[in-house]
């Protein structure tokens, strides 16, 4: 036992960078951070401060690689690393939205993000992270490595989609190209995740008899469980069941995929749909060898196909991965340029190339700055001129926006771990109140993450809004040819 | 006179112990940081310039007025930047401990006794300043939450520079020290041969306070004097 914590603390002295040393050292614990946090205002609970998640992990160290830890432990206020401890440790890293607010408000710039990232690797070597997230970044790597399982399928689920684009636009030339190799454009959408609902399933087991790996498991007239380690999303399941039993939980194919491809075909775009999958659950579960795995793939597919730009489907980390990070983690510099769904938009306007009806939207609308985006994606102009060119009326949402902006509570990962359902829609009080002043009817936004949040938030303070993804309402808004 | 052992250790090898231990040690914590693998993430908040000129002036701009913190904590703000521009004012008036500027003021044209108003205003203020700020930032830490955050050494920083302060407010205003006694003594000091001791009591303990910050400085979080203008840099460039 004491072994095995000794090779924790020995590794999390490995996993502490540079940057890292220099958040523990430089911090005064001046507390300007904490009431910045969405979380620690509306729940008051220490773990949810900002400089407290520093300070923990700087506890741990302290107790096992410093002279003064290890002799005076009260001294310095040092913790081992026993269960209650680690307990607390996984909750303050796993409970945190990463949205660096508290980074913008604090006097040297120290920013928790990186330290949280540490702590999340720390805290899933321990064995503390959440079950669902970690399943998910399994399936994740899974699904990357083994495409050409999961290719056939995804091929046809795109052809019932191209189906129903036809349905929508009248368009006999509406097309969802996927591999395209003269593609100019490649396009890389938010995956499907299917769960099983139980109460309408009746357990009659044809999902499990036609799953071509084997993923759903149960017994005989008893609610069946799809395994989300094993399941490559494929959608057979959802398809054949006759009940409606398998429910889509992130509806990643209808709000990325269809008006993507509305809006690149109106804009006469030479486009390829991507194999991969935009979200990467091992940055959020701090995996970074993982992470790094499952982003080669899609540089790789890029690169084969030559494509010039690669656009990020609404997927605020995926977006911030391929932006910012991956050229640092591969050291190398990519020949296509990684682009927000919310520049090629802004492009194709300037350009001339999507013409807007006005009359089809009047309401007034109002723009949530997502933390990927804004605040660390740099991206704050562009979706605000696409929105004035579809709106009628655009207003700011109440101050403070742009950098300062709340989070939604729902980034981190929140709104895929289905425990913390309580905590986000509690800790988005703060969000809702700000959107409630702005008095706007639509709150657009550019990641999906946002977008499910601000659903759930409406839902549970009565806002009375819509939340809408940026590239839907422009798909709605083009006038055609 | 025989000189008191304790007295010839404070005044004539403190000194150097304290220099040497303050700049190695700041410079060991550098080696420290630096000798660490550098994390390949970006830690740029945007809005960020590429520009590495633009990226130092607003670094500059966080050193000299805390724009983040006056945002949204207005009061903390006040404390820090005060007890900030008290440490600046306390360097400058500390100039005529080890050199006589009366020639400035003779140039211009202003008489003793305004000299000595304008100073006693001066000194005045940036004590008030200092020790009001300190005791502001002092009993913050023993508010609810910040009691669980804090740890000894926060406390102990605090104290010990209010410590400082209220001894330099005593021995230039209630029973003053020899200046050119003082800057006899710190002229040997600087040619290594210390002579003209001082035995002020008043003296000894803002000294040896002072040697004592200055040993403990590269020890624990005064390390932020060097460390937040590197982390404010990290935010504010954006790296291609």
């Amino acid at each position: 036992m004491t072994a095995q914590k000794m090779d924790l603390a020995k590794e999390l002295d490995t996993r502490l960078t540079r940057q890292a040393f220099y958040h523990f050292d430089v911090c005064t614990r001046c507390n300007a951070c904490s009431d910045r946090c969405h979380m620690y205002v509306e729940t008051e609970d220490p773990i949810h401060s900002p400089a407290y998640k520093l300070a923990l992990l700087r506890r741990v160290y302290k107790r096992y690689h410093t002279v003064g830890g290890k002799i005076a432990p009260k001294l310095f206020k040092a913790i081992d690393l026993s269960d209650k401890n680690l307990k607390e440790i996984s909750s303050a890293m796993f409970e945190c939205t990463r949205c660096r607010r508290c980074a913008t408000h604090c006097p040297f710039g120290i920013d928790p993000n990186w330290i949280v990232s540490a702590g999340r690797y720390f805290s899933s070597l321990s064995g503390q992270a959440p079950k669902t997230l970690t399943a998910m970044a399994k399936a994740g790597v899974k699904r990357a490595k083994y495409i050409e399982n999961y290719e056939y399928l995804y091929t046809l689920q795109i052809k019932t989609l191209e189906n129903e684009l036809y349905e929508i636009t009248n368009d006999p030339d509406a097309e969802i190209p996927i591999k395209n190799p003269d593609a100019d454009l490649l396009y890389v959408p938010l995956a499907v995740q299917y769960v099983v609902n139980s109460e309408k399933c009746i357990g009659c087991g044809l999902c499990r008899k036609l799953c071509p790996q084997g993923a759903i498991k149960g017994e005989f007239k008893k609610p069946s469980f799809i395994s989300q380690e094993e399941c490559i999303a494929c959608g057979t399941c959802y398809k054949n069941c006759r009940l409606g039993a398998i429910v889509v939980k992130t509806p990643g194919a209808q709000s990325t995929i269809m008006p993507a491809a509305r809006i690149f075909n109106a804009a006469d775009e030479n486009w390829s749909l991507s194999l991969y999958d935009a979200a990467n659950y091992n940055y959020f579960l701090g995996d970074i060898d993982n992470a790094k795995e499952v982003t080669s793939y899609l540089i790789n597919e890029a690169e084969e196909l030559g494509v010039k730009t690669v656009v990020m489907s609404e997927s605020g980390h995926g977006f911030y991965i391929m932006r910012h990070l991956a050229q640092k983690w591969f050291k190398r510099n990519f020949p296509f340029k990684v682009k927000s769904t919310a520049e090629i938009m802004a492009e194709y306007i300037k350009e001339g190339r999507l013409k807007f009806d006005p009359s089809k939207f009047s309401k007034s609308i109002s723009y949530h700055d997502p933390c990927e985006v804004g605040r660390n994606g740099g991206i704050f102009e562009e979706p605000r001129f696409v929105l004035n060119h579809v709106a009628k009326e655009f207003i700011e949402l109440a101050p403070p926006n742009r950098e300062y902006n709340w989070c939604c509570g729902g980034g981190g990962g929140l709104v895929a771990e289905t425990e913390f359902k309580d905590l986000r829609v509690k800790t988005g009080k703060r969000k809702a109140q700000q959107i409630k002043e702005t008095k706007a009817k639509v709150i657009a936004s550019t990641c999906e993450n946002c977008r499910s949040q601000l659903t759930d938030l409406n839902e549970k303070y009565n806002l009375g809004i819509k939340a809408a993804s940026l590239m839907d309402l422009v798909a709605n808004t083009i006038k055609k040819k | 006179m025989p000189i008191n052992p304790i007295l010839f250790f404070i005044t004539a090898i403190l000194p150097y112990i304290a220099i040497i231990v303050l700049i190695n040690g700041l410079l060991y914590r550098l080696y420290k940081w630096m000798s660490r693998p550098k994390a390949p993430a970006s830690f740029t908040i945007f809005p960020a310039s590429r520009n590495i000129g633009k990226a130092f002036t607003k670094v500059l701009g966080d050193i000299l007025y805390f724009p983040r913190l006056l945002r949204e904590e207005k009061t903390l703000w006040l404390g820090a930047w005060l007890f900030h521009l008290s440490l600046l004012m306390v360097v400058i008036s500390h100039y005529k401990v080890f050199y006589s500027y009366m020639w400035l003021w003779e140039n211009l044209n202003v008489s003793a006794d305004i000299f000595a108003l304008i100073s006693d205003i001066f000194d005045g203020a940036t004590g008030v300043i200092m020790a009001t700020s300190l005791a502001f930032l002092l009993g913050r830490r023993f508010t609810k939450f910040l009691r669980k955050l804090s740890i000894f050494e926060d406390y102990f920083a605090l104290l010990l520079i209010l410590a400082i302060a209220i001894a330099g407010i005593y021995i230039r205003f209630i029973s003053r020290v020899n200046l050119f006694g003082l800057r006899r003594y710190f002229l040997s000091l600087a040619m290594f041969t210390p002579s003209n001791l001082p035995t002020d009591t008043g003296f000894l303990v803002h000294y040896l306070l002072i040697m004592i910050l200055a040993i403990y400085f590269p020890l624990g979080k005064m390390v932020h004097t060097i460390g937040a203008g590197i982390t404010s840099l990290l935010v504010r460039l954006e790296k291609r």
